[in-house]
C-alpha cells in the first residue's frame, strides 16, 4: 500500500489526462487503468465554447485530483496557478511543474525549490516534478514536499528511464515516496522503474497517444504491478561471471565429460 | 465599459458585476475560478462584485494535462 500525505493508494500507476482524442476515451482509459491519482492542468475558459469541460467526465469520488502548474515559467507563475487550482477544486493536492524552456520542458530546479517552500507554508500537498537530481530531491524533502517526482526522460519523449543511476540514488535516500514521472514510453519502462524501487509512476503520453489507449492503460497497470511485485520479491543480483542453472555434477557418463 | 477577459478586450454594460459576465457568456456551472486584477474572487461574491472600466478578468478552468 502506497501512502502519500496520509492518503493510502492501492494503485501505483498515476495518470495524466492530456493529449486524449476525446473526453470519453480519456474516461474509459482512466477506468481501465484503475488509477487513483489523476493530473489535470489549468487554462483559460474558451469563451467561444464554454461547455468544453473535462470535469464532466472526471469522477472525483474515484481518484485524487492532482492539478498541475504546467505553463509556469517561474515560481511566481506556479504559485499563482496553484492558488487558482485550489480555489477551483477545493483540493490542496498539487503537482508543481515549473518549465521555462519549451524545447526541453525540463523543470527549473531553483524555481521549483522556491515554490515548494512557499506552497508548503500555504498548506498545499506539494508533489514537485524535478530533474533526477539526488541533492535537489533531498532539498525538496527538507522543504516539505509530500513526494518527489523525478523524470525518466523529457515530457512526451517516450524515451524511458535515461536517468536510472540518479533515480536509484534518489530512491535509496528518500524519506518520502518517489514517483517517476515523464518520459515513460512503454510498460517495460514502468516495470523497470518499479523494479528499481520507485513507489509509483506517472504516465500520460504513452497511454493517451497509443493506438488503443484503453488497452495500453491495462498493459501499464499490469507492468506496474509486475515491477512492484518483483521488487518486493527480492530480485537476483547481476553478475558478469556465468553460473550454471543446471547441476554441474551427476552427469550421465564419463564419455560425456564435455557435459561437465 | 471595456474590460479585458482572458486577454481580450470586451465590452460590457456599465454597473456590470462578475455575474453579469458569467451570464453574458453563458458560462455553465463548472469548476471555473475567476481572477480579477490578479486576485482570486470568492464565488459567493460574483453577484455583488462590480467591474470598472479597464479591469482584467481571468476565467480559468481545468483541462486535460500531464
Amino acid at each position: 500500500m502506497l501512502t502519500i500525505a496520509n492518503r493510502s493508494l492501492t494503485s501505483r500507476l498515476f495518470l495524466g489526462t492530456g493529449k486524449f482524442s476525446s473526453a470519453l476515451t480519456m474516461k474509459d482509459t482512466i477506468d481501465a487503468s484503475n488509477t487513483e491519482m489523476v493530473t489535470v492542468a489549468l487554462r483559460r475558459v474558451d469563451l467561444n465554447d464554454p461547455e468544453d469541460d473535462i470535469m464532466r467526465v472526471l469522477d472525483r469520488e474515484k481518484y485524487i485530483f492532482l492539478p498541475n502548474t504546467s505553463g509556469a515559467r517561474d515560481s511566481d507563475e506556479a504559485i499563482r496557478l496553484a492558488r487558482l487550482a485550489r480555489a477551483a477544486s477545493g483540493s490542496r493536492w498539487l503537482k508543481l511543474e515549473v518549465t521555462p524552456d519549451p524545447r526541453t520542458l525540463l523543470p527549473d530546479p531553483v524555481e521549483t525549490l522556491i515554490a515548494t517552500e512557499k506552497l508548503v507554508k500555504e498548506d498545499f500537498i506539494v508533489l514537485p516534478y524535478m530533474n533526477a537530481d539526488p541533492i535537489l530531491a533531498l532539498r525538496l524533502q527538507d522543504a516539505g514536499a509530500a513526494a518527489v517526482m523525478p523524470l525518466g526522460s523529457p515530457i512526451g519523449t517516450n524515451q524511458g528511464i535515461l536517468t536510472s543511476f540518479q533515480i536509484e540514488i534518489i530512491i535509496e535516500q528518500a524519506r518520502v515516496p518517489v514517483v517517476v514521472d515523464a518520459g515513460i514510453g512503454a510498460p517495460s519502462h514502468a516495470a523497470q522503474a518499479m523494479e528499481m524501487g520507485a513507489d509509483a509512476v506517472l504516465v500520460n503520453t504513452a497511454i493517451a497517444v497509443a493506438g488503443d489507449p484503453v488497452a495500453m492503460a491495462r498493459a501499464f497497470a499490469q507492468a506496474v504491478e509486475a515491477g512492484r511485485t518483483a521488487y518486493e520479491a527480492g530480485m537476483g543480483k547481476k553478475s558478469s561471471q556465468a553460473h550454471a542453472s543446471s547441476p554441474i555434477t551427476g552427469n550421465i557418463s564419463e564419455d560425456l565429460g564435455f557435459l561437465k | 465599459m471595456k474590460v479585458i477577459i482572458n486577454g481580450e478586450q470586451n465590452s460590457c454594460p456599465p454597473e456590470s458585476t462578475i455575474d453579469t459576465v458569467i451570464q453574458q457568456y453563458k458560462l455553465p456551472e463548472l469548476s471555473f475560478v475567476v481572477e480579477l486584477n490578479g486576485e482570486i474572487v470568492d464565488k459567493d461574491t460574483y453577484l455583488t462584485r462590480s467591474l470598472k472600466d479597464g479591469d482584467k478578468l481571468e476565467i480559468i478552468r481545468f483541462v486535460g494535462g500531464g
